[in-house]
């Protein structure tokens, strides 16, 4: 759905909300973390990478969202190695872009 | 018996190009990709350079391909937090084709390329996510997925920034089997649509004109380094960032506010009045150049475009798609030179890398090496872009005292900003020598 634009800052996902998926099930997610190495991370690059805010701490522990991924590959090279499980959603799921 | 001669893994532009070339001299192709449809993976910040496309498809290819505007006007900007420096390149010449590149939105022209592709004779198939390259002796027979091999005497692997097939052959292999950190920025990129009349009307241009501007981000605080795009789309606008993601380490500073903050800039704001934000997207750009993998080709395979590294992008230059078309071609006529020869071994693949060291796109990229240098660094991300604005400042502001002379101004901006005459004519040479 199209967002109207004004000289206000733009919550990310609500800027997410003018991009199209296909959303597979969760047992199919493409990416998962380890909680626990991410326990272990010291910098958090994830956080301030990921361009659509899919890692968040909750209660202290790092969740990821594999629903808003746009499958760029950001956390992939930032992450603690070994943390990041990191897939191509199945054939024809994930991010569907429109324009590109 | 194989199934085809050559299996293309991936319908962007480097993939579509390689399968286009294949099926045109009559090789058997198939052209694989993940997206549903063909182009919906496909994402890039807009401007294909060059002219590869008029020696592939035809000259007029623009004509029934879905492309947006040719760039006849190109801006270079330094951005500060309140300030925008920019020159404008207008070309007389530019507005006539051939134009020196076209802006494109990808999910859009890829179909149209695929198209192509099927036209030709070859078969394209969409929605497979390949997993795996298949080898037998050491030599690439075809591709794996879902527990079924497809064989081919040839596979060109296409599939992009994140190749997943080039990191499980261990193409990455010294280096913890990803991109490293330092060879990769990361792309965000907003469609505000706008509508065809406001656009000609706030840009200036018309139904066969564009423009495509590249910033400097330089209000972006601590160590942080990104650059920005703007380019006039038929209807709507490509907004853009790069980021350089090495930059944003211990900067307590989020990718997606440094777009946000691209988008609220005072020189950039009041061009998109009244937009319609219609997508939002990220693409990982990688910059490792030449040695970006170990190798490109192999018995039986070879890698073109992103996969292979051939993307270049500096802030205020972000190319690709002309590179992947390009090498796309060239493996293309090596698998049809093999199909001859009957010899699809590592000793006529390896003609692709000759092929690509006689092409620019191999001595482009040994200039760029040098020149990454020369445009990720701090004082044209930062230090430049202030000093210009205060040299400006202190010329045009009128506050009823005498003026200094340019000269001094100057001088005493370089003092105040801490900059170097030593340090700053050797950048200068070095961009000379580089851009």
């Amino acid at each position: 759905m199209s967002q109207q634009l004004t000289d206000e800052k733009f919550d990310i996902k609500a800027r997410l909300g003018a991009t199209s998926y296909n959303f597979d099930d969760e047992e199919h997610a493409h990416i998962s973390i380890d909680p626990e190495i991410c326990e272990t991370c010291t910098h958090r690059m994830c956080m301030y990478s990921c361009p659509v805010n899919c890692f968040t701490l909750v209660d202290g522990k790092m969740t990821f969202q594999y629903e808003d991924c746009v499958e760029c590959g950001t956390c992939d090279i930032v992450c603690t190695p070994g943390s990041v499980d990191w897939n191509h959603p199945r054939g024809g799921f994930g991010v569907k872009y429109r324009e590109g | 018996m194989d199934d085809f001669d050559a299996i293309v893994v991936g319908a962007g532009m480097g993939g579509c190009a390689a399968a286009y070339r294949l099926a045109e001299k009559g090789a058997s192709v198939l052209l694989v990709d993940r997206g549903k449809p063909i182009g919906s993976k496909n994402l890039s910040g807009g401007v294909i350079w060059g002219h590869e496309l008029d020696d592939l498809v035809g000259e007029d290819w623009y004509k029934e391909a879905p492309v947006e505007r040719p760039v006849t006007r190109k801006g270079v900007h330094m951005l500060t937090e309140g300030s925008d420096f920019g020159v404008n390149f207008d070309r007389g010449e530019w507005r006539e084709p051939p134009h020196p590149g076209w802006i494109v939105l990808r999910a859009k022209t890829d179909p149209w390329f695929a198209g192509k592709v099927e036209e030709q004779g070859g078969m394209v198939v969409e929605g497979v996510n390949v997993e795996s390259v298949v080898f037998e002796d050491g030599k690439a027979v075809g591709v794996e997925q879902a527990g079924e091999t497809i064989r081919a005497n040839a596979v060109v692997i296409a599939d992009g920034a994140n190749s997943r097939l080039s990191i499980d052959m261990g193409l990455r292999e010294e280096t913890d089997d990803k991109i490293p950190i330092e060879n990769a920025a990361l792309g965000i990129k907003e469609i505000v649509e706008l509508g065809e009349d406001t656009i000609d009307e706030r840009f200036n241009v018309d139904g066969s004109s564009g423009v495509a501007h590249e910033y400097v981000c330089g209000w972006t605080e601590g160590d942080v380094m990104a650059g920005g795009f703007l380019y006039t789309n038929k209807e709507s606008i490509s907004l853009g960032v790069v980021v350089r993601v090495e930059s944003l380490w211990n900067q307590e500073k989020v990718s997606h506010d440094i777009m946000e903050e691209f988008r609220l800039h005072p020189s950039i704001e009041p061009l998109l009045e009244g937009g319609e934000l219609i997508e939002y997207g990220a693409h990982l750009i990688p910059e490792g150049g030449l040695d970006y993998v170990d190798k490109r080709h192999g018995d039986g395979w070879m890698l073109v475009g992103d996969a292979a590294g051939f993307c270049f992008s500096n802030g205020m230059v972000i190319q690709g798609m002309n590179y992947a078309v390009g090498s796309g071609i060239r493996a293309a006529e090596t698998v049809l030179d093999a199909k001859e020869r009957g010899d699809f071994s590592s000793k006529t693949m390896q003609e692709y890398k000759r092929r690509l060291q006689q092409s620019y796109i191999w001595k482009d990229f040994q200039r760029f090496s040098d020149m990454e240098e020369v445009v990720w660094n701090q004082r044209i991300h930062h230090l430049y872009p202030e000093l210009v604005e205060g040299v400006f400042t202190e010329m045009f502001t009128q506050d009823e005292t005498p003026k200094e002379k340019t000269r001094d101004v100057v001088r005493n901006q370089m003092k105040e900003k801490g900059v170097s005459p030593l340090t700053m004519i050797k950048d200068a040479l070095n961009a000379g020598k580089n851009l």
